[in-house]
């Protein structure tokens, strides 16, 4: 704990609820980085980040964002936080503006222009009342209310829900400009593993209250492929450590999450065609450790 | 903020008029009244602004919001407070200048007190209930707590049947003798107390 290069940092981190267990949570984000949560409905994701937004409270384990512990000092970690909730809410009956000029009131760093900009950007009348906004509409106006106080970290629980594709493919390339222009740190969770897979460097797969596996994106794709073969072209050892495997007319299939690891065994099997390589995205990984879990 | 400021514009209006109307002669009625105007301003702040609160989901919106529970709450109970007080130094500021006779002083002074701090318990207790039960749940069991209290009367009336003079006695007598310069500080040790109480449910 207490790494002075990550921005957040969760060690062991338990909550226990009626049917529902967060078994020793451990993740770390570091600073600049975007943070792929990944988990089917009820996995863990939500609790992870009330935890973080201190909204739940941990049974055990330690939190660290910022360095600091988010039960302890939740009004300053939420001073550098812009969070977005999978619903969100507002006074009905208020506008835009009158909401805008109620939140600036609580944060230190609040930008008046940056949040002006915002609305104008995302297209969002000042004077309508917020219980008038489409889903679409509070998920930017929740945006722009989560940048304007220029949070080093953001914190999304399934900001895309319900979101429709261009409004979605939006709302993720401005957390990627964030991340990649301004050094923001991110953290997003998602079981649209396509958001995931458009703007997180890293991710982590959170089934059944733990985390299974955590991993830099691009290594995880690397290292998680398809690999279809004929019969008897592929040892073994190969063949059994293969998950989600599958006879076919053509031959066999199987997922492997160590191929670099055995790529060098595979290259004859390639060059006489009996191998091939498929790569796989984040829901086949997913769906593997599900069936895996 | 504008409702709260208009409820109670109209409420010391009203409470203005009717003294004036009323007239020095029926000081008794007024400070009856004056009980129930200051439960009034209770009552108004609290549970429509609980009910505010629960319909906008406005807890779930200040969570997101650097602002700690104990700010929220130390806020509301702040305002009672203010609202009590001012509302009880308004009625006795009232009293006072409509020449009320000594003995008859005292009893206001000591009804208005009384009637203060059941309602500063009221709201206490009252806001510890919502946050440990939300609004909804809090607001019935307190009108079935109103329903209830609608039967007090009958029971003093069966039980006191032949001495309602001695009934009544006895309570002005208890007016007349407590110590407001003792319970006073008594009474809001304990409202702090059950503020923190509710800070620490909010929490």
């Amino acid at each position: 704990m207490d790494n002075p290069e990550n921005i957040l940092e969760l060690q062991n981190v338990k909550k226990k609820y009626k049917g529902f267990v967060l078994d020793g949570v451990s993740l770390s984000l570091p600073q600049g980085y975007i943070l792929g949560l990944i988990g089917p409905n009820g996995a863990g994701k939500t609790t992870t980040i009330k935890i973080l937004m201190n909204m739940v409270k941990r049974d055990d384990g330690e939190v660290r964002v910022f360095g600091q512990d988010p039960q302890k000092k939740a009004k300053q970690i939420k001073n550098k936080v812009g969070y977005l909730g999978e619903e969100q809410y507002f006074y009905g009956n208020k506008t835009v503006a009158w909401t805008g000029k109620f939140v600036s009131t609580f944060y230190d760093d609040w930008d008046t222009n940056t949040f002006q900009h915002l609305l104008t950007d995302f297209q969002i009348s000042r004077t309508k009342k917020t219980r008038e906004l489409s889903k679409g509409m509070k998920v930017r106006f929740s945006l722009a209310l989560a940048l304007s106080h220029d949070p080093e970290l953001l914190i999304l629980d399934e900001p895309t829900a319900g979101l429709d594709p261009v409004i979605r493919r939006e709302v993720l390339e401005l957390l990627r400009k964030k991340s990649k222009n301004e050094g923001k740190s991110v953290i997003i969770s998602s079981h649209i593993t396509d958001d995931i897979m458009r703007t997180a460097d890293l991710v982590a797969f959170l089934i059944k209250g733990k985390i299974v596996l955590a991993s830099d994106k691009d290594e995880l794709l690397s290292n998680w492929k398809r690999i279809h073969y004929k019969k008897g072209a592929l040892g073994s050892e190969i063949v059994n450590s293969l998950t989600r495997r599958k006879d076919h007319a053509f031959g066999s299939s199987g997922v492997t999450d160590r191929y670099l690891e055995i790529k060098d065994a595979l290259v004859q099997g390639i060059t006489e065609g009996v191998v091939k390589i498929e790569s796989i995205n984040l829901d086949d990984i997913l769906i593997s450790l599900v069936k895996g879990a | 903020m504008s409702y709260f400021i208009a409820y109670v514009t109209v409420i010391f209006i009203l409470t203005a008029i009717l003294r004036i109307a009323l007239g020095n002669e029926q000081t008794v009625p007024l400070v009856m009244i004056s009980g129930v105007l200051i439960f009034l301003m209770v009552f108004g702040p609290v549970f429509f602004n609980e009910q505010y609160e629960e319909k906008h989901k406005a807890y779930d919106f200040l969570d997101i919001l650097p602002v700690n529970a104990s700010e929220i709450v130390s806020a509301k109970f702040g305002i009672v407070l203010v609202t009590v007080a001012a509302t009880a130094g308004y009625l006795l500021l009232l009293f006072a200048v409509s020449k009320v006779a000594p003995n008859d002083w005292i009893l206001v002074r000591s009804y208005i007190l009384m009637s203060s701090v059941v309602c500063l318990l009221f709201a206490a207790l009252s806001y510890i209930g919502i946050f440990s039960l939300g609004y909804t749940k809090f607001a019935m069991i307190v009108m079935s707590f109103f329903v209830l209290l609608g039967f007090v009367p009958i029971l003093i009336m069966k039980f006191y049947r032949d001495n309602m003079d001695v009934f009544i006695e006895n309570i002005l007598s208890f007016l007349r003798q407590v110590n407001w310069l003792a319970v006073i500080p008594l009474v809001l040790i304990g409202y702090f107390c059950l503020m923190f109480i509710a800070i620490k449910i909010k929490e």
